[in-house]
C-alpha cells in the first residue's frame, strides 16, 4: 500500500507520467539504486548517517545526517528536498569553502532526484509522512516562502 | 561649555552612575533579589520587548507597561485578565502584542482597541513555558508548552501544530531572520544548561557557543541578526556570529531577566527589580533608562 502511494506521488512529482517517472519499473527500487550509487557513501548504506551527525566538527561542518525516523529529512517538503539535492546546501556556520551538502543537479536528472525522494519516504514513519505531506501542502499554498 | 551642556553632562553621568549602582547591587545580591522576588511577587519583572517603532513594553507583576521614549518614562497599559509573563511582537506590528503565561495560555492584545483575544484554544493546554514571534511573518508564532514541545501557528492562532518534542525543556525561545536557513529563519532556545539553535524547519538542533553559566535571556539585533546578546546571572555577552562565539561585554548581568534590541541597535535590559537599563554602544556601557 505504502509503496503504491509513494509510487503515485513520485509519478505526480515528475509530471504525472509513470512511464516518464521510472522507465525501469518500480520508482522506489530505482530510487534505492540511485541512493546506493550516489548518496550511500556519505549517508550510509542503510541511510544511518555519519556518527555524531548532530555535532559540527572543528571546522563547523555538519556530518551527513541519517534519513530515517531519527533524522530530519522528513521535516522538509519535496520542493526543499529537490532543491537541496540539485543545488546543494551550505550551512552558514560552516567555516570551510565546501558545501555542507554537495550539489547533484549536474549528475542526476529531475526524475532521478524524484525517485530518490520517493525512496527516502519509505524510511519514515506514518506520522512523519503525514507531517511531510503537510509541509508539501503549505509549500503549494505558498505559506512558507523560502 | 555652557550651563546647558554642563547640565546634560551631569545628567548623563548621574544616569551612568545610577546604572552602575543598580548593576552592582543586582550582581552582588542576585540571590537576595531573587529571594525577594520569590517572596514578594509584586517586585517581579518578566519580559521586555521592542516593537517596529522602537516602543518598549515590559511585563512585570504589576502589569504591562509601555515606553515610547527609550525607557525614560513608562505608562501602564490596562490589560484584562491575569499578569502575563511572556511578550512577543508580531513582525512589523506597532499596534499589537502577543501575551502569555504559565496557565494563562496565549492572547493577542490590540493596543488600539484594548481588546484581548484568546488565540491558544488550539493548544492542548495552557502551560506556556516560552513564546516567540516569527521575525518576519506577523501571523507566525511559536509556543513552548512545558514538557510537551514547541507548537507553531502560521495563522495567528487559528490553528496550531506541534513541530518539535525534543526541546520541550526550553524556557526562552526567539526566532531570528539570520540568513542561511533552509526555510525562513532560525530558532534559539534557552534550555536549563545551554543555548540550542535550529533552522525553523526544526531540522537540526545543535548547541550554540558555550556560556560560563546557564543563560537567563537572549535577544538579537533585528537590523543585524548575526549580532546577538545573552545574559547569565552575572554577565551580559554579545555574539557577532549568530551565537557561535560569545564574549563578555559587561559585568552588568546581575539580575537581568530579559533583553530587547531596537532596529536602531539600542540594547535594553530588564532587571529583576523592573528597572530598565540602556546601552547605545552594543553593551559596553549602560545607563539607567527608567523604572
Amino acid at each position: 500500500m505504502l509503496r503504491a502511494m509513494v509510487f503515485t506521488m513520485a509519478a505526480i512529482m515528475v509530471g504525472g507520467s509513470a512511464a516518464a517517472a521510472e522507465p525501469d519499473g518500480d520508482p522506489i527500487a530505482r530510487g534505492g539504486a540511485i541512493y546506493r550509487e550516489h548518496c550511500a557513501s556519505c549517508h550510509g548504506a542503510e541511510a544511518q548517517g555519519a556518527p555524531n551527525w548532530e555535532e559540527p566538527n572543528a571546522a563547523g561542518e555538519l556530518p551527513p545526517p541519517p534519513h530515517g525516523p531519527e533524522g530530519h529529512t522528513w521535516r522538509h517538503s519535496d520542493d526543499e528536498l529537490r532543491h537541496m539535492i540539485a543545488k546543494g546546501w551550505r550551512d552558514p556556520f560552516n567555516r570551510t569553502q565546501r558545501l555542507t551538502m554537495p550539489a547533484f543537479g549536474a549528475i542526476l536528472s529531475d526524475a532521478e532526484i524524484a525517485a530518490v525522494i520517493a525512496y527516502l519516504k519509505t524510511l519514515w514513519t506514518d506520522e512523519q509522512r503525514a507531517f511531510q505531506a503537510r509541509r508539501n501542502a503549505e509549500k503549494n499554498a505558498g505559506e512558507t516562502p523560502r | 561649555m555652557n550651563r546647558r551642556e554642563r547640565t546634560n553632562r551631569w545628567t548623563a553621568a548621574a544616569r551612568r552612575l545610577m546604572a552602575a549602582v543598580m548593576m552592582m547591587a543586582a550582581a552582588g545580591a542576585s540571590t537576595a533579589t531573587a529571594a525577594v522576588n520569590d517572596a514578594d511577587p509584586q517586585h517581579a519583572a518578566f519580559a521586555l520587548v521592542a516593537n517596529a517603532a522602537g516602543t518598549l513594553f515590559k511585563a512585570t507583576a504589576s502589569g504591562l507597561h509601555r515606553s515610547a521614549d527609550g525607557g525614560i518614562t513608562w505608562t501602564g497599559v490596562p490589560v484584562p485578565g491575569s499578569a502575563h509573563r511572556f511578550l512577543a511582537v508580531p513582525a512589523g506590528a506597532r499596534d499589537a502584542l502577543y501575551l502569555g503565561g504559565p496557565g494563562a495560555g496565549i492572547a493577542r492584545f490590540d493596543l488600539t482597541t484594548g481588546q484581548l483575544t484568546d488565540i491558544g484554544k488550539g493548544l492542548p493546554n495552557a502551560e506556556l513555558a516560552a513564546l516567540a514571534a516569527h521575525a518576519t511573518q506577523p501571523d507566525t508564532l511559536y509556543a513552548v508548552l512545558a514538557g510537551d514541545g514547541i507548537w507553531r501557528t502560521q495563522d495567528a492562532g487559528k490553528t496550531w501544530e506541534r513541530m518539535d518534542k525534543r526541546t520541550a525543556n526550553a524556557r526562552r525561545l526567539i526566532h531570528t531572520n539570520l540568513k542561511g536557513s533552509m526555510q525562513t529563519g532560525w530558532l534559539y532556545a534557552i534550555t536549563p544548561d545551554k543555548i540550542r539553535l535550529s533552522m525553523d524547519c526544526f531540522c537540526l538542533w545543535r548547541n550554540a557557543g558555550a556560556l560560563p553559566e546557564p543563560a537567563s535571556a537572549i535577544a538579537f539585533d533585528p537590523s543585524e541578526p548575526a549580532t546577538m546578546y545573552a545574559a547569565t546571572p552575572e554577565m551580559v555577552f554579545r555574539s557577532d556570529d549568530g551565537g557561535q562565539n560569545w564574549r563578555r561585554v559587561s559585568a552588568a548581568g546581575g539580575g537581568v531577566v530579559d533583553i530587547a534590541v531596537t532596529r536602531t541597535g539600542a540594547v535594553f535590559v530588564l532587571m529583576r527589580t523592573g528597572a530598565v537599563l540602556r546601552s547605545a554602544d552594543r553593551g559596553a556601557t549602560w545607563e539607567a533608562a527608567g523604572a
